[in-house]
């Protein structure tokens, strides 16, 4: 049971995250082992942080990275025009 | 056990097993004919499921349960409009999030609080909601077919599987019948032509995006409190998924969802009830032909049998205003 460990569903915050480009996909895929492994590691050095821990994080990391991209994007904009005119 | 009692015994199960799936998919209908996609119904019926069993048990009332739950997902669901509405970002990305965080946040903190490995505490009886009998069960139990049928599928059941039923005729009222109703799905086919009439899409989408939070509220609810009586890790098992299915197999219609939704539990109490038992002419079938048959048959039905099947038109796709 359970085989691919969910990893078709992961898939699809992995492709959103890369925005559908191949060269994302792979950062965004590296991002999400990374997770993974470091959750594993954490986990098993410090047992109060579960694995779901890292479930969680996942799902933080997609929500401000994917979902509420434009949130800060007009204020970063704004920062980036000014370090380049100045 | 005679072949009659086997009919009452499977139709009491799936009546059973399909109110989670109205709820949700009755909160999917809100959400997507506005045309909000909503995959995020699965995380917020766990987070609701895991409020309301904690609440619950902390203050012995299922009806705080309840508030509590409903009252979570309805946070999920603002955010879920916070990333999709108001910062127009992609609808699934962020149901995914929601998804996730709901999935590891229940165990995190049902392990911090209660320390069972992710479960909450056993409910005692009074913290649940009970069976409710209904007035002459017992009366006409005797009378041969109807009897049965009244006392072990229609009456004995708790109060939210009721309200499952009245919210059925009660959404298919508010989406036609209404004012709010003739917007939501006027946003979800044509928004431009609704903020020309000077109705605020984003005030629109925000409502019916927070009924699916409170819709969503009350299938975690009866999930934790109402049909047992702890949370348990991913409880909700894709019911939210199905859900979906139902509700693409019904056209986002309401009552066409109801009959989705109790086709789906009568599968799955089938798959129940046939577990180990022989089948004639074939002999001992694997329950999981039985778990695969909702997925199998939306597949076959939505290729050739009930023809195309059209999402509302706007969906998916946030509403920017022109300057």
């Amino acid at each position: 049971m359970e085989f691919v460990g969910g990893a078709g569903f992961v898939g699809i915050a992995v492709s959103l995250m890369g925005r559908n480009h191949p060269i994302g996909i792979i950062i965004a895929a590296i991002l999400f082992g990374v997770l993974y492994q470091g959750g594993a590691e954490l986990s098993f050095d410090m047992p109060n942080i579960t694995r779901e821990m890292i479930v969680v994080i996942q799902g933080l990391v997609v929500l401000f990275a994917g979902a509420l991209e434009y949130m800060f994007r007009p204020a970063l904009v704004r920062v980036y025009q000014q370090f380049t005119k100045g | 056990m005679d072949f009659f009692d086997i009919v009452v015994s499977i139709l009491g199960s799936t009546i059973r097993l399909s109110i989670p799936l109205i709820f949700t998919a009755l909160a999917g209908l809100f959400s997507e004919r506005s045309g909000i996609f909503d995959i995020g119904l699965e995380g917020k019926m766990l987070a609701a499921a895991f409020a309301a069993a904690s609440a619950a048990y902390v203050t012995g009332s299922p009806w705080i349960g309840l508030a509590s739950g409903v009252g979570v997902s309805i946070g999920f669901s603002l955010i879920h409009g916070f990333a999709s509405i108001t910062n127009r970002g992609n609808q699934i990305v962020s149901g995914v999030a929601i998804n996730f965080v709901a999935a590891g946040l229940t165990v995190v903190l049902g392990q911090a609080w209660f320390s069972q490995g992710g479960r909450t505490p056993q409910l005692p009886a009074e913290g649940r909601f009970g069976p409710i009998k209904l007035p002459g069960a017992d009366a006409v139990r005797d009378v041969p077919f109807i009897g049965p049928l009244y006392a072990n599928v229609i009456s004995g059941n708790n109060i939210l599987t009721y309200l499952a039923f009245v919210a059925v005729p009660l959404s298919w009222w508010v989406l036609y019948r209404t004012r709010f109703g003739l917007r939501l799905r006027a946003v979800g086919e044509n928004p431009g032509a609704v903020d020309t009439a000077g109705i605020s899409v984003t005030w629109l989408r925000y409502r019916a995006v927070i009924v699916a939070g409170l819709l969503c509220g009350f299938a975690g609810t009866y999930l934790a409190i109402a049909q047992s009586a702890a949370f348990i890790k991913d409880m909700s098992a894709g019911k939210g998924f199905i859900a979906l299915a139902a509700l693409i197999f019904a056209k986002w219609k309401p009552v066409p969802v109801m009959f989705a939704c109790l086709l789906f539990g009568f599968l799955d109490a089938l798959a129940n009830f046939m577990q180990g038992k022989q089948v004639p002419l074939i002999g001992e079938v694997p329950v999981q032909i039985f778990q695969s048959l909702p997925y199998i048959l939306t597949c076959i039905l939505l290729a050739g049998f009930i023809g195309a099947a059209n999402p509302p038109k706007a969906g998916g796709v946030p509403y920017t205003k022109e300057r």
